[in-house]
Formats: C-alpha cells, sequence, structure tokens
C-alpha cells in the first residue's frame, strides 16, 4: 500500500519535526510504502485560473514545475497525508498552492450533493483518502473549527486531525484511520 | 468636516491584470466607495508579486481606514496567491504597524450559484483581521459571480445589489464603526438547471476549440497502469 506525504518546509518547527517523525513512524508500522514531498518557501507557483488543465491538458496542470509529480502521486497512492500548518484558520499559503493546484483531480462539471451545495465530480474512480493533520504554535477553538469546516465541510474522503503535541493521542487517531481508496467520493 | 479616509482595495486574483471578476469587482468597489470623504485605491496581488511593489501595497494597508480584500473563492477558501500576501502581510504588520484603528472587509465571488459557499473564506478574513488588531466588518459574498461582467439582464441586477451592499460598507467606514452583521449574500436569480447547462456546454465548445473533442475533458493521465 502506498502513501505520499505532503508537507510546508516554510513551517519547519520543532512541532512539525515532531509530527513528521510521528506520522512516518505510524505509516511504517501500517505497512505503508511512503513517498514524501516537503515545499521548499515559494517552490510551487500559484494555480492562474486558467482552466488549462481542463481544456488545454485534460488533468495535468499546464504549468510545468513539482506539481505534475504531486498530483501523479496523489493520484496514485491509497492514503495522502497533509501536514498543514494552520494560518488564518486556512491552510498556509504554500499548502494552499498545492492544493488549488489539485482541481486536474476533478472534472469541471457541475453536481448538487445531497445537501443541496455545488460540487464537481471526481476524474477518477479511485481516490485516496486523505489525512489532513493541522498544526500551528497557537492553535485556537476557533482555528480548528474553521479549518475543519474548510475541509470536512465540503469534502467526503477524509479526516481532519490537529497536532498538539500530544504523541500518544496523535498515534492512536492515525491508527484508528483505515487508510486505503475510497472510489469515486471527493 | 472630518479628514478624508483611506480605503486600499486588495484585489486577490491571480489571472492577468484587468481579467478577472475580482478585478472588476474591485474596480466597482472603487467607484462606489470613492468620493470627497473616502479615497479609495486598489492593488492587484499578481501585479505587486509580479512587479516587486508588494511593500507599496502593504505600506498603503498600514496607513488605511479600511481594507477590503476581493478575492475568488479556489477549493471552498482563500487562493494561495491572496493567502501569500496575507501571510507575508502579517510579518510586515508587527514592524510597521501604524497603530491606527481599521476595519476589515471581504468581497468574495465563486463560479457555484450558491453565495453561502464563501462564508467560510469570510471567516478566514476575519480572523486575519484579528491577527492584526482590526475589526471584521462582515463579507459581501457573491454567487454565480462569473456573470458579474455580462450584459444580460441578471448580471446588472447583480451589480445594483453589489454597489448597494458596498454603500452600507461606506456608511459604516465614514462612520468608524462596523456593527456586528452577517454576510451579505448576493446572488442571481437565474435558474440554477439553466446555469449548469450552460456551463457544461461551455467547457465543451471551449476544450474543442483547443482541438480536442468533448471526451477529452474526461482524461486520466494518472490512471494507475
Amino acid at each position: 500500500m502506498k502513501a505520499f506525504l505532503l508537507s510546508d518546509g516554510e513551517f519547519d518547527t520543532k512541532q512539525f519535526q515532531s509530527l513528521h517523525a510521528l506520522v512516518e513512524r505510524v505509516l511504517a508500522d501500517k505497512g505503508f510504502s511512503l513517498t514524501e514531498k516537503r515545499l521548499r518557501p515559494r517552490e510551487l507557483k500559484c494555480c492562474m485560473g486558467c482552466f488549462g488543465c481542463w481544456v488545454k491538458t485534460p488533468g495535468e496542470c499546464v504549468i510545468k514545475d513539482a506539481m505534475a509529480d504531486i498530483n501523479r502521486e496523489t493520484v496514485q497512492s491509497d492514503v495522502v497525508i497533509y501536514l498543514v500548518p494552520v494560518v488564518f484558520g486556512q491552510y498556509s499559503a504554500n499548502m494552499k498552492n498545492a492544493i488549488d493546484r489539485w482541481i486536474p483531480n476533478i472534472l469541471p462539471f457541475f453536481r448538487t450533493k445531497p445537501n443541496g451545495d455545488t460540487t464537481h465530480p471526481a476524474r477518477y474512480a479511485s481516490n485516496p483518502q486523505y489525512v489532513m493533520i493541522g498544526y500551528a504554535d497557537d492553535l485556537t477553538e476557533a482555528d480548528k473549527q474553521l479549518f475543519w469546516d474548510i475541509t470536512n465541510g465540503h469534502r467526503e474522503n477524509g479526516e481532519v486531525l490537529f497536532y498538539e503535541d500530544d504523541d500518544d493521542a496523535m498515534a492512536a487517531a492515525l491508527a484508528a484511520i483505515d487508510m486505503q481508496k475510497t472510489g469515486d467520493r471527493l | 468636516m472630518s479628514a478624508e479616509k483611506q480605503v486600499t482595495i486588495i484585489a486577490g486574483s491571480p489571472k492577468a491584470p484587468g481579467t478577472a471578476v475580482s478585478d472588476k469587482l474591485s474596480q466597482i468597489a472603487a467607484e462606489t466607495l470613492g468620493d470627497t470623504q473616502l479615497r479609495a485605491q486598489v492593488f492587484g496581488v499578481g501585479e505587486c508579486m509580479k512587479e516587486n511593489t508588494t511593500e507599496k501595497a502593504y505600506a498603503a494597508m498600514a496607513q488605511s481606514d479600511a481594507v477590503i480584500v476581493v478575492f475568488p473563492l479556489y477549493v471552498f477558501c482563500l487562493p494561495g496567491i491572496t493567502m501569500r500576501f496575507l501571510q507575508d502581510y502579517l510579518a510586515y504588520h508587527k514592524v510597521h504597524a501604524a497603530g491606527k484603528k481599521q476595519m476589515v472587509y471581504s468581497v468574495i465571488n465563486c463560479g457555484f450559484p450558491e453565495p453561502e459557499i464563501n462564508e467560510e473564506a469570510s471567516r478566514v478574513v476575519a480572523r486575519f483581521a484579528a491577527a492584526i488588531g482590526a475589526q471584521y466588518g462582515h463579507g459581501i459574498l457573491i454567487g454565480s459571480g462569473g456573470m458579474i461582467g455580462m450584459s444580460v439582464s441578471p448580471a446588472e441586477k447583480l451589480r445594483d445589489l453589489y454597489r448597494a451592499a458596498l454603500r452600507d460598507v461606506q456608511a459604516e467606514i465614514k462612520a468608524g464603526k462596523a456593527p456586528t452583521k452577517q454576510s451579505v449574500c448576493l446572488e442571481t436569480k437565474f435558474p440554477r438547471c439553466l446555469y449548469f447547462l450552460f456551463g457544461h456546454m461551455g467547457w465543451r465548445r471551449w476544450i474543442r476549440r483547443n482541438g480536442k473533442s468533448g471526451k477529452d475533458l474526461y482524461a486520466r493521465p494518472y490512471q494507475p497502469v
């Protein structure tokens, strides 16, 4: 089974290093082969909103940088774990660039979810589970709620966790997740 | 007579200058807010980064009575480029804060019909405002944002609603206080099923203009073999 780990090198704090080591250990215990990408500050260009990934090179971003490998690894993994610095209750700028440029993996069409919200269908019939782990030195309850709402409020194939320096709690939470492909749910 | 107040409008789209809905919304905001008592100035995030003039925009923000952040919704929150701009402004603010009492607003547009889907992004801007010690007014949330520049009746109505919402913001900035208020949601009265239909037809037309077929929209380049 394949796991892909994406993290933000701009926030290479002690807290991040502890979390990173912990996640590596849990994935090894679960028997995953791990591929990792740690984003260097400003390494990724931002999404230009051109929709080229839908109408020029469908399924692939037109910007040539590390994002092609990130999207390939994402699609071909069973689980993708994002270690996300939480800034203003959202993903840090680096991580947000990677998340914005994940959209080649969805189709341009609209569909209505059971709750009435609009969304886009998945491009692939089989998609990885995601696990978003938010961390910050001064994580507030408001930040956590907002981060959860942005992420799990709109997606169906993942989990949101927060790392607050409790290794045992995080290890137990990760161990409890059945990390495998989630079909066409996004 | 009170002194002139300054409003800085941040156009947070990564698209080429003048082509984005957020640019249009920023331009309307500057025209509607600006008068003898308010001076409104627009800075494009993409242009600032490309032309290395971000510090100039930051200096204007630090001196402003109000900052309005205008951006498109990308994957249910702020685009990476807007996030970079605000994240770096926080570092700038820690050094250069002018100690002014400031208000922050957001104008958020999305391609989906329902404006409420922008709500979390408005909360992110509220968290930004709190981080720089400013008061957050509210968000103006716009659904079917792509229609804003069109010359059709529902789009004209949407622009009128937007201008009316901006006049409330203008009054609050002039008064120097923003009452606690829920987001203002603006949407067209265009039928949802037709919006979807025209959208889907548009994608098929667009890909054919690029020399591909409608089936190519479904390509799976990273499908594991």
